[in-house]
């Protein structure tokens, strides 16, 4: 099934009844197949929307009303979802964002990309916030993830992104859905109209600086939470590993490609694949720096999860990059080389600077 | 004797922070008495503007949701299209209905979408201080066109209902103004009907009520209500631009 | 504090009368330029909002409950009572 697909499927499986979103390459086959398949569900509501700011405000207010809720896009689109998020986050309301990355900055190219690295986890959007990130890497990972983004979304009552990119959207591989999980939510925020009982109210102004830290602290209560109970990773050949590869989505399995050539080569090469990207595993990372001395981070920008990697290993390991920006997808074989290059057993990793 | 006029049930009690004189204060109270008679303060949701009256929810007794500056009416369709059953309006101002959130209120309006919109047009952004909106005047002085809007430099003022009444999608616009008694009841009116209509899952209503700013204007309160009989008026005619249920669709500005 | 009706009672028979709450009043004055019989006036007594709210004078009896000032007020400060 093809990857754009797959996240429709699975979210309509997980209860998603709210889709709205706006045509960019290369996501839309996205919300062309939530447009055929959520006519057919009982209460499923889509609506092509006149652009991708309305968007994802119509997934405010069906959030808001209660319904399991999901907008999706590419890079621009992303920033101009922004706002948005950032209302999300404040009137701590549930929803789905999806990113297929594409080639920026700017309008770009339509080339699958490793961006948005930045907006995704350092906010995006104005205040002190966080987006819960995932990063799938197959298309069983689309599916199971996009399921898992909902319960994040209900249980923490915050948005969480979907951070893929264009090839992942694109590739067709086999997906078994699996069974969704209950729909479990703190039902008193849902405007639903106040019926017989006290009003509700949903907002993000808190003019009273006082009031507003501390709302500001009880969603930063909730980030730390969520830091410490939700990251995720996979370790991939890193056992008996000398050389630790660091990649996500597309970039992991471009690096899984090199670590089959580096074994041949006679480099035990192994990777640590972030799933979670916000949280960032740090703390399985640094565990793995108490063996493993030499690292190489490889993304398909000029470096924006580097940085993390480096807030998690500097001074424990020496940390080496290889970046392909601009929508450029390299191969295996090439990624492979240039570790080589940058890889020596005695000195280890050529350091990036 | 028996009270004959007092607070609305679906109004808080506590004090408008509007300025004396404000047209929002009296729509309010006239969104608050039409919510009363209807019967519908538990399955109405409201949603305010960035302006002036972003704090609406301390005032009306109804669920209220804050939507980004702009974007009321994408907020409201959301809710609205999944609970159909529910009465969903936005309350919004110039800057927010036709400035920044053109798109929406356009979209929502050529989408037919059977919510319902009440456009407060002082024809200046109040909040931030008295620059100058898309409904300002021409020649009208504001804090960022200080000496009067010229047509060549900041364009004309927009005829919201004007405009929206050649959609097909729109089913009910009016516009009203609330600068004498006899004017307030004929806005409550056209309140009342585009809340009818949209109980009785009519479409989209666009309720624009020409409302004075005494502060901004630099007027006192009835100097300002004067104002907008002798000069907003012309620019901005007050009448049924549309009523498809009534079946009649008048010409722009002629009353019905 | 507001405006005691009881005292208007005992001197006339009335058709009706307002009674303005003092503290919501903010002498936007509307009410006494709807009022065709002019039984509303400005006052000097200030409230604690800095307000001069107004007053409601009829010693004649000759509101009958119209509700203009009432409707037009944008505070909802006035209250109306009639026959």
């Amino acid at each position: 099934m093809q990857g754009n697909k797959v996240i429709g499927e699975a979210a309509i499986r997980a209860g998603c009844r709210f889709y709205a979103g706006y045509p960019i390459t290369p996501q839309n086959e996205l919300p062309e197949y939530m447009a055929e398949r959520l006519r057919l569900v009982e209460g499923g509501v889509f609506i092509q929307s006149e652009s991708e700011i309305a968007a994802i405000h119509m997934v405010v207010g069906a959030s808001a009303a209660g319904a399991r809720s999901m907008t999706s896009s590419s890079s621009p689109g992303i920033s101009l979802k922004q706002e948005g998020i950032s209302s999300l986050a404040a009137c701590q309301l549930p929803a789905v964002i999806v990113n297929m990355m594409r080639g920026g900055p700017g309008l770009g190219n339509i080339s699958p990309a490793q961006g948005d690295y930045f907006q995704a986890t350092r906010g995006g959007g104005h205040g002190d916030y966080r987006v819960i990130v995932l990063g799938p890497a197959t298309a069983q990972e689309l599916a199971d993830l996009t399921m898992d983004a909902f319960d994040l979304a209900d249980r923490y009552r915050s948005p969480v992104m979907i951070l893929a990119d264009g090839m992942m959207g694109q590739m067709m591989e086999p997906v078994i859905f699996k069974e969704p999980k209950p729909r479990v939510y703190p039902e008193n925020y849902i405007m639903k109209g106040a019926g017989s009982g006290k009003s509700k109210i949903i907002r993000g102004l808190i003019l009273d600086p006082l009031e507003m830290e501390e709302h500001n602290w009880t969603l930063e209560r909730k980030y730390r939470v969520i830091s410490q109970q939700e990251p995720r990773h996979e370790l991939y050949r890193a056992d008996d590993a000398e050389l630790i590869l660091i990649a996500y989505g597309t970039g992991a399995r471009i690096a899984k490609g090199a670590i089959k050539r580096l074994r041949e080569a006679g480099i035990r090469a192994g990777l640590f694949r972030p799933i979670t990207l916000w949280p960032f595993p740090t703390n399985d990372l640094r565990d793995l720096a108490k063996s493993v001395k030499n690292y190489l981070v490889f993304e398909l920008s000029t470096g924006q999860m580097l940085e993390d990697v480096r807030l998690a290993l500097q001074g424990y390991a020496r940390i080496g990059f290889h970046g392909r920006p601009g929508g450029v997808v390299p191969t295996p074989v090439e990624l492979a080389n240039v570790v080589m290059r940058q890889y020596d057993r005695k000195q280890g990793i050529i350091e990036h600077n | 004797m028996k009270k004959v006029f007092g607070r609305p049930k679906s109004m808080k009690s506590n004090i408008f922070h509007y300025c004396a004189g404000c047209g929002h204060s009296i729509a309010h109270r006239l969104i608050a008495e039409v919510i009363d008679e209807m019967g519908i303060q538990g399955i109405t949701i409201g949603v305010p503007p960035a302006g002036c009256a972003v704090l609406a929810y301390n005032y009306f007794d109804i669920d209220m949701i804050e939507a980004q500056h702009g974007r009321g009416p994408a907020t409201a369709t959301g809710i609205k299209r999944v609970l159909p059953d529910r009465i969903v309006f936005s309350y919004q101002g110039d800057g927010d209905l036709a400035a920044i959130g053109i798109a929406e209120s356009f979209h929502a309006a050529n989408r037919g979408e059977n919510i319902t919109v009440v456009f407060i047009n002082n024809a200046v952004y109040g909040m931030t201080g008295g620059q100058m909106a898309p409904t300002s005047m021409l020649g009208q002085k504001t804090t960022t066109s200080p000496t009067g809007r010229k047509p060549i430099l900041d364009g004309h003022p927009v005829q919201v209902s004007e405009v929206f009444s050649l959609l097909p999608g729109t089913t009910y616009i009016e516009r009203c103004t609330v600068n004498s008694p006899a004017s307030i009841l004929k806005a409550k009116k056209a309140i009342r009907k585009a809340f009818q209509y949209q109980v009785e899952g009519l479409g989209f209503s666009l309720v624009e009520i020409l409302s004075p700013c005494p502060t901004n204007w630099k007027m006192t309160p009835t100097e300002a209500c004067q104002w907008i009989d002798e000069v907003m008026n012309k620019v901005f005619p007050l009448g049924v631009l549309k009523d498809i249920p009534a079946g009649e669709k008048k010409e722009s500005g002629k009353k019905p | 504090m507001r405006e005691d009706p009881l005292s208007f009672k005992e001197k006339q028979p009335l058709k009706g009368y307002i009674v303005i709450d003092r503290e919501l009043c903010k002498e936007c004055h509307l009410c006494i330029r709807a009022c065709k019989q002019g039984l509303i006036i400005p006052s000097e007594e200030y409230n604690t909002r800095g307000y001069r709210p107004v007053c409601f004078k009829d010693e004649q009896g000759e509101c009958v409950g119209c509700s203009l000032c009432a409707i037009t007020c944008p505070d909802i400060a006035i209250e109306v009572y009639r026959e």
